[in-house]
């Protein structure tokens, strides 16, 4: 029973049988034809047979599997390899299909390739998951023929398996060692990459480009006949709180992503970043009201808190109310603190709303906003108007956009600091605004 | 509760349905409604040793069959071609028998056997005339309570050498009978008073047998205790052993006259649509499995910032908002100038013009005119669309897709 349910009949063996209908007709007029085109018929028939017998001599004829990451991260490129192996003593040709889980909508996920007796191969692909959440992959079908390629087999591996999306701990990684070696310059990443102007010396170490000549060395650079730096510490166990906007504002996509994502990515990378400096991490998310406070820390295990913090994020996308948040910094934060607030304003008049609330939080801890560019709009601004209406909606689209700088204008003249950045660039722009208010040692 | 209640009721109503009885005349010898011939179809090996059913017409069964043998058919009509006629005529005369019944036969066969057929009056001829003995027949007075109960009627038969000699039968069953029965070679077997419902007429070493009552041979009467006798009695005037009866003459052939018929004789033709149904029955058991699950329509979030844009502008066209537009278009012009070129934008003067220009490697003459033009626009007097067209477009040749947020 289950062989027959994992039969299929091919294409060919289709057309095949069409043909010979066709062939049959034609006997019917010129009868002459009749015993050979019979012939063909039972010649198909006994080939077909044997495609089956072929196929189904060997139990397990094909092996698969397909194997993913534990977790997959959200918004990058994720690998996926499977494994194919063939035991059959002659060439397979076979037609792979995996199901994806649901969330990435793709039903065309078909693969093709040719096994040689007893070869191994592996296909890779890439998902890139835009939804934090469980992912649920299906079977990989896999089917198989003969090259008669008269009927079909099919085989099913690795069912039913669930991997969980996670905020992107790829970023998380690859900032991580950027940020740790110094070498962001190298990938025009990083803008200062001054580790702080402290008088806690750290080390003597050799010069390199960037370096700010002025703590050049002299004596060590005599004795070693190169060029040598005075390297200062950092101001170490400040805390780095990131805040989260869940609200309404934080629901427009980009790319699939929403930019509640990329503000949960990026607080990923930034949290890691501070530990990594030895700073202490935290995480603070609100929507109608706060939901997530997780103490600034750099205990071992912090980061695993704060990546379980982000993954569980569910929001209802409610109307922010940041009188809330206010009073639970002003309760529950006592030492000044990095403030890395994400959230968006399209306009003045919603930034207005929140400003008493912002200026108040100010004061007592350093802010940074972080909002977004709407990259949407760009196409709008950079076509040229053909007509007066385009005319008119170009206008309105520079208005918005003039508006966004505005916003940073204003709030930089209350001593807030502001990222404007287009959410694609979110994370780097963050990471280069901490690096720079760790080097200009403003909190 | 109410649930189990509908269900008893629909019950209830399903099972009164199911005993109807299905009065339709139907001369089947599938049937076991009460008109059909089921009873005739199990009775009849009591009488016959060899008995042959099928649907062939007259013609076919004479062209087969060789031997002297005995024909019946039960139908509504008894309808044969003249050509069939001839040949039955001659199978008759060679010694077989035909056992017909039926109301109604086509007159060129009357006209042989030389009888000729009426139509029982249902309303009169049939409902009325009461049962009664032969003797009290003329001196019998009508009553009103013989028309409200009398249903049924006695058929006499004529043969006395039968044990029994009538036979019961509702009045309504009657539809036809004969007349001008031509006394020399024919003989009435039975009749309704004076009407004969069963002739036999002889033809060379064999009889037609002719019953324009094929109610009697029907399953309802077969099975009471009056109503066997009158198959016995109709067949104990044919000798022999083997008995062919043919339904075509109230059934027809059924599906075998079909075009398919013509595919199916002949071989390639059959092989053609043997692969094909084959084929499709293969494919309706194969190919419709599942190759992999189904996925379910999930939408993506939407980005409206577009047709927000568009909304917005759309309202500001339709007010007409020239001067404001053109404002807003400087602003933003103006802003790309001092982030992006790093100029003052309070005083547009010669040096402005001369530094935007080296700094934009843009036309000198479009910068010209639009320092002019946003001086127009911000001393807020009307903006005509020829302006604010020439304006969008001299911005569009500065920034000629240079221009970010």
């Amino acid at each position: 029973m289950k062989g027959i349910l994992s039969l299929y009949f091919s294409q060919r063996f289709f057309n095949l049988l069409w043909l010979l209908c066709i062939l049959f007709v034609l006997a019917y007029l010129l009868p002459i034809l009749f015993p050979t085109i019979l012939f063909l018929l039972y010649g198909f028939i006994i080939f077909s047979l044997v495609d089956i017998i072929l196929l189904y001599r060997i139990r397990q004829g094909i092996f698969g599997t397909r194997s993913t990451p534990d977790k997959l991260s959200n918004g990058d490129e994720n690998p996926i390899t499977i494994h194919l192996e063939n035991f059959y003593p002659y060439k397979i040709t076979l037609k792979v299909i995996d199901e994806l889980p649901h969330q990435f909508q793709r039903r065309d996920l078909v693969m093709m390739l040719d096994l040689s007796p007893g070869e191994v191969k592996y296909i890779e692909y890439e998902l890139r998951p835009t939804k934090r959440g469980e992912y649920n992959f299906g079977a990989l079908n896999v089917f198989a023929r003969t090259q008669l390629g008269l009927c079909t087999r099919k085989f099913r591996f690795s069912q039913g398996k669930t991997v969980p999306v996670y905020p992107s701990y790829l970023q998380m990684r690859k900032y991580e060692l950027m940020a740790i070696s110094n070498n962001l310059t190298e990938l025009g990443i990083k803008k200062i990459r001054r580790i702080g102007h402290n008088m806690e010396f750290e080390q003597i170490k050799e010069y390199v480009q960037g370096d700010d000549f002025r703590t050049i060395n002299w004596k060590a650079t005599a004795r070693k006949a190169a060029l040598m730096v005075n390297n200062y510490q950092d101001e170490k166990s400040q805390q780095v709180y990131s805040l989260i906007d869940k609200g309404r504002v934080m629901q427009m996509p980009f790319n699939g992503l929403s930019l509640l994502d990329y503000a949960i990515n990026a607080s990923l990378v930034i949290s890691n970043i501070a530990i990594k400096k030895e700073d202490k991490a935290g995480l603070i998310t609100f929507q109608h009201r706060v939901g997530t406070v997780l103490p600034a820390s750099k205990r071992n295990n912090q980061m695993f808190l704060i990546q379980e913090a982000l993954y569980n994020q569910k929001t209802a996308f409610k109307e922010t109310d940041f009188s809330r948040l206010f009073s639970l910094v002003r309760n529950k934060l006592n030492h000044r603190s990095l403030l890395l607030l994400f959230t968006n304003f399209e306009s003045r008049v919603s930034l207005d709303r929140q400003l008493p609330f912002l200026i108040s939080l100010a004061k007592n801890h350093l802010v940074v906003l972080i909002f977004f560019e709407n990259t949407e709009m760009s196409s709008l601004i950079e076509d040229r108007a053909s007509s007066l209406r385009t005319m008119y909606h170009k206008a309105i689209a520079e208005k918005f956009a003039f508006e966004k700088k505005l916003i940073v204008r204003e709030l930089a003249s209350y001593g807030i600091h502001c990222i404007l950045t287009s959410p694609q660039d979110l994370t780097v722009n963050t990471i280069n605004k901490y690096l720079e208010l760790k080097a200009r040692g403003v909190f | 509760m109410i649930g189990i209640l509908l269900v008893i009721i629909l019950l209830t109503i399903g099972s009164v349905n199911t005993q109807q009885i299905n009065w339709t005349r139907m001369f089947y010898s599938q049937l076991k409604i009460p008109y059909g011939t089921y009873a005739l179809k199990e009775m009849l090996p009591d009488l016959f040793s060899d008995i042959e059913r099928n649907r062939n017409t007259i013609l076919e069964l004479t062209d087969t069959l060789q031997n002297p043998v005995n024909f019946l058919s039960v139908s509504e009509k008894f309808e044969i071609s003249d050509l069939e006629l001839n040949k039955i005529m001659e199978k008759v005369q060679e010694g077989s028998n035909l056992l017909v019944s039926a109301h109604y036969f086509n007159s060129s066969m009357l006209d042989t056997l030389g009888l000729d057929l009426d139509t029982a009056n249902v309303f009169f001829g049939n409902q009325i005339i009461p049962l009664m003995d032969e003797g009290t027949q003329s001196n019998y007075r009508f009553s009103i309570k013989d028309f409200l109960i009398r249903d049924t009627v006695h058929i006499r038969a004529t043969d006395r050498a039968f044990s029994k000699d009538y036979f019961v039968i509702k009045k309504r069953d009657i539809f036809t009978y004969f007349t001008d029965v031509n006394e020399t070679n024919t003989r009435v077997l039975a009749r309704y008073m004076d009407y004969p419902i069963l002739v036999s007429v002889s033809n060379g070493n064999g009889k037609f047998i002719i019953s324009s009552v094929p109610h009697l041979l029907s399953n309802i009467y077969l099975l009471q205790a009056d109503g066997y006798p009158f198959v016995s009695y109709m067949m104990s005037h044919v000798p022999g052993t083997k008995l062919v009866w043919t339904e075509f003459y109230e059934i027809g052939r059924g599906l075998s006259n079909s075009p398919l018929r013509y595919i199916l004789s002949q071989p390639a033709l059959k092989l053609a649509l043997y692969t094909v149904l084959g084929g499709l029955i293969l494919m309706a058991l194969f190919e419709i499995k599942r190759k992999q699950r189904p996925i379910p329509i999930v939408t993506p979030p939407r980005n409206d910032t577009l047709e927000f844009v568009q909304t917005i502008g759309n309202l500001y066209f339709e007010g007409g908002h020239h001067s404001s537009i053109a404002l807003k278009r400087a602003q933003f012009f103006l802003e790309y100038v001092r982030s992006h070129y790093y100029l003052e934008t309070r005083k547009m003067d010669d040096d402005f013009i001369k530094a935007l220009t080296r700094k934009s490697q843009s036309e000198k003459k479009i910068i010209e005119e639009l320092v002019k033009q946003i001086r127009y626009i911000n001393s807020a007097k009307p903006v005509s669309d020829e302006l604010l067209k020439r304006f969008s477009e001299n911005l569009d040749k500065f920034y000629d897709y240079k221009v970010t947020i």
